[in-house]
């Protein structure tokens, strides 16, 4: 807008249809105005962001399209997508819930504790969100396998090897993953209003009664938004899994190993498992839509 | 003020206080409390206070006075520096002896400034939180809240979630809810700031009334002197962490002891010298007095009503008389408040015809006169805290 001071009426801030040099004009007329404005995109922007667009939708659109619809259930119904789509949905639940069991404390360490070091802490943890998954398979090969500075003390002791099993899938989902709950609900403990929790103090309540009665239903949202992600991550998971934990039909090949795998022997199986992903993930979108659509919402 | 150890309880909830023993006419049951913290900014809060089980204490004071913070030191929810408070007989935080009993086993009933009603329990659950967080069943504790909901004619409203609840509605809940706990001590955070001006009336007149009923120590925080002199049996002044003023509300309202407190209650107050019945300013000017027998620092209060204002000297009875600027108008009920800067200054309340008539507009040159004996003094005992008020004399000597 080129200048307010030529306006002859004043005009609230935040009034960019009134436009310069003319009185404030009706509603309806200031909308097309608006809507006017909007279609002087710059052509080599709207040209640029379109390809862009289809950049990023063509290949799913592919996907859909390029699918043996007909021949789905059979497809799915094989052993083997049989069994990597139930080892990718029970692998990737008990990943989720070692998340939730693991993750929550920490988010509440890192958002309410006195700890020494906590930004740093906080730093840390999230690593594993831009770390490359293959790295992280590696990390934890050293960690917890057989000979890993942990992992030879739970052979030696306790006669636990978790490389190449189904616990090593959900260990890898669960590093993985675990981050995405961590911000999630450190966010909505730091934003909550912690006076609930001294309203609850004063009606005697303790702190485990406090926290599960009061805190926990307040950053429920949030709770649940990190949940679903974490989820999805760990449902996702391909590099830390098949480095850790390889890649056996049955117990360690979820899906998107088994995606990868069928794509030379069976591309019309990798297509069925993948199209089985695109609707989990679809559906995620929409769980967390009025999260992450609406502006102003809460990110990640 | 009302007797301690009120008629008419309910005794559902004096049952399990202990030392119900009339020695020492319920004191066991008193609220006893010396605060002192120290604020890392360097605002140091240092209140002693005694309040009578059924009676109410309100603590009034300007923003940042350190109200909120004594309230808070009272439930638990910020541990003192030094001093000791005790409960029912219960000492629950001294520093010295190294006892902290937590909020939560203090039984003190708390009303937060908004309320904070928990916002996914409907009013039933709120009011049956504090029950069941001490241990009783969800069904014998819902049906204890249904009985105090009902008891504050709120039983319709059970099942509403705290946003589907009114103002009024929602105060009433969060009283609820504090009493349903049966605290020995009952706190309240300007209980009634929350509301619009038509229901704080309505809903304050309840307030006072459930207030009566409670058997216990009540503490109020307010800084409406309006709230504190209806609700309360005693007022504590709190200025810069210090008590300035203590007493019956009546007393508070007819006797300001700071200029804050004279503002609140709308009087000219004025500290001086008083000798030979005048009273003389620490800046110059002089007050006649009609008690001619006082002598020593004073503290000397004018209503603004009994001021008359003119354009020209006046030739009466009154033997003060000032000639200053007006230099602020405010309209208070039916008439008209003037600020005069004289030799003293004075606030002085005229009829909105007056003001018409004389046509008085800020600036104007005006007459301002009174009555000695409109002039109510009293000796300045309390020494107020340093920079507090800036007319302030040497402290006064023994009084009697």
């Amino acid at each position: 807008m080129t200048s307010r001071d030529r306006l002859p009426v004043a005009v609230p801030a935040g009034e960019p249809a009134a436009l310069a040099g003319e009185p404030p004009v009706a509603p309806a007329r200031r909308r097309g105005r608006r809507s006017a404005r909007a279609g002087r995109t710059p052509p080599v922007v709207a040209a640029a962001g379109l390809v862009a667009a289809a950049f990023l939708l063509l290949p799913l659109a592919g996907l859909v399209i390029r699918a043996p619809w007909r021949e789905l259930p059979t497809l799915l119904a094989q052993p083997v997508a049989r069994d990597a789509l139930r080892l990718s949905l029970v692998s990737a639940t008990l990943a989720t819930l070692l998340c939730l069991l693991a993750g929550v404390p920490l988010a509440w360490l890192l958002a309410r504790g006195s700890v020494p070091g906590r930004s740093l802490l906080r730093a840390l943890v999230t690593v594993p969100l831009v770390l490359p998954p293959v790295v992280g398979g590696v990390a934890l090969l050293l960690a917890f396998g057989r000979r890993g500075i942990v992992g030879r003390y739970l052979d030696a002791w306790f006669g636990i090897s978790l490389p190449f099993t189904t616990a090593g899938v959900v260990v890898a989902e669960a590093f993985v993953a675990m981050p995405f709950l961590v911000v999630a609900v450190e966010g909505a403990l730091r934003s909550a209003d912690q006076r609930y929790e001294e309203a609850a103090a004063t009606l005697g309540a303790s702190r485990w009664v406090t926290f599960r009665r009061v805190t926990l239903p307040m950053i429920a949202p949030s709770l649940a938004a990190g949940a679903v992600l974490c989820w999805a991550r760990a449902l996702g998971e391909f590099g830390a899994t098949i480095t850790f934990a390889g890649s056996f039909p049955g117990t360690t090949q979820t899906m998107p190993l088994a995606v990868y795998l069928a794509l030379e022997s069976d591309p019309d199986a990798a297509v069925a498992l993948a199209l089985v992903l695109l609707a989990v993930a679809v559906a995620v979108l929409a769980l967390l839509r009025d999260r992450w659509l609406r502006p102003g919402g809460a990110t990640l | 003020m009302r007797p301690a150890g009120v008629g008419g309880v309910d005794d559902a909830r004096t049952g399990g206080a202990g030392g119900v023993s009339g020695e020492g006419g319920g004191g066991d049951r008193a609220l006893r409390a010396h605060v002192m913290v120290a604020r890392p900014s360097g605002f140091t809060l240092d209140v002693a206070l005694t309040v009578p089980p059924g009676t109410v204490t309100a603590l009034l004071g300007p923003n940042g006075a350190g109200k909120t913070t004594l309230l808070r030191a009272l439930a638990g929810l910020l541990p003192i520096d030094a001093g000791q408070i005790s409960i029912a007989g219960r000492v629950v935080d001294d520093p010295a002896a190294g006892v902290l009993v937590p909020a939560r086993h203090r039984a003190v009933g708390m009303v937060f400034q908004d309320y904070l009603l928990f916002p996914h329990l409907s009013a039933l659950d709120n009011v049956a939180f504090g029950p069941r967080s001490r241990g009783a069943s969800r069904a014998a504790s819902r049906q204890e809240a249904r009985r105090w909901l009902e008891r504050f004619g709120l039983a319709e409203l059970a099942g509403r979630r705290p946003g589907a609840l009114s103002g009024g509605q929602a105060q009433r809940v969060a009283l609820a809810r504090a009493l349903a706990g049966e605290p020995r001590l009952l706190l309240l955070d300007e209980p009634l700031a929350a509301l619009d001006a038509a229901t704080r009336l309505a809903v304050r007149a309840g307030l006072r009334r459930h207030l009566t009923d409670f058997a216990g120590p009540s503490v109020l925080v307010t800084h409406d002197p309006v709230e504190a002199m209806v609700l309360a049996d005693d007022v504590v002044i709190i200025e810069s962490g210090r008590v300035v003023q203590q007493g019956p509300p009546a007393e508070v309202a007819r006797r300001p002891r700071t200029s804050y407190v004279a503002r609140l209650v709308g009087l000219n107050l004025y500290r001086g010298e008083a000798r030979a019945g005048t009273v003389h300013l620490p800046d110059g000017g002089a007050i006649a007095i009609a008690d001619t027998a006082v002598a020593g620092p004073v503290l000397a209060a004018l209503r603004p009503s009994a001021v008359v204002v003119g354009l020209t000297e006046p030739h009466g009875s009154a033997r003060n008389t000032l000639v200053g600027t007006v230099t602020g108008m405010e309209p208070l009920g039916g008439r008209v408040r003037l600020a005069i800067e004289a030799s003293a200054p004075v606030l002085a309340d005229v009829t909105a015809a007056a003001v018409a008539e004389l046509r008085l507009t800020p600036g104007m040159t005006v007459w301002a006169s009174f009555k000695a004996t409109d002039v109510d003094t009293y000796p300045d005992v309390s020494a107020p805290p340093a920079g507090a008020d800036p007319a302030t004399t040497a402290p006064a000597g023994p009084t009697g």
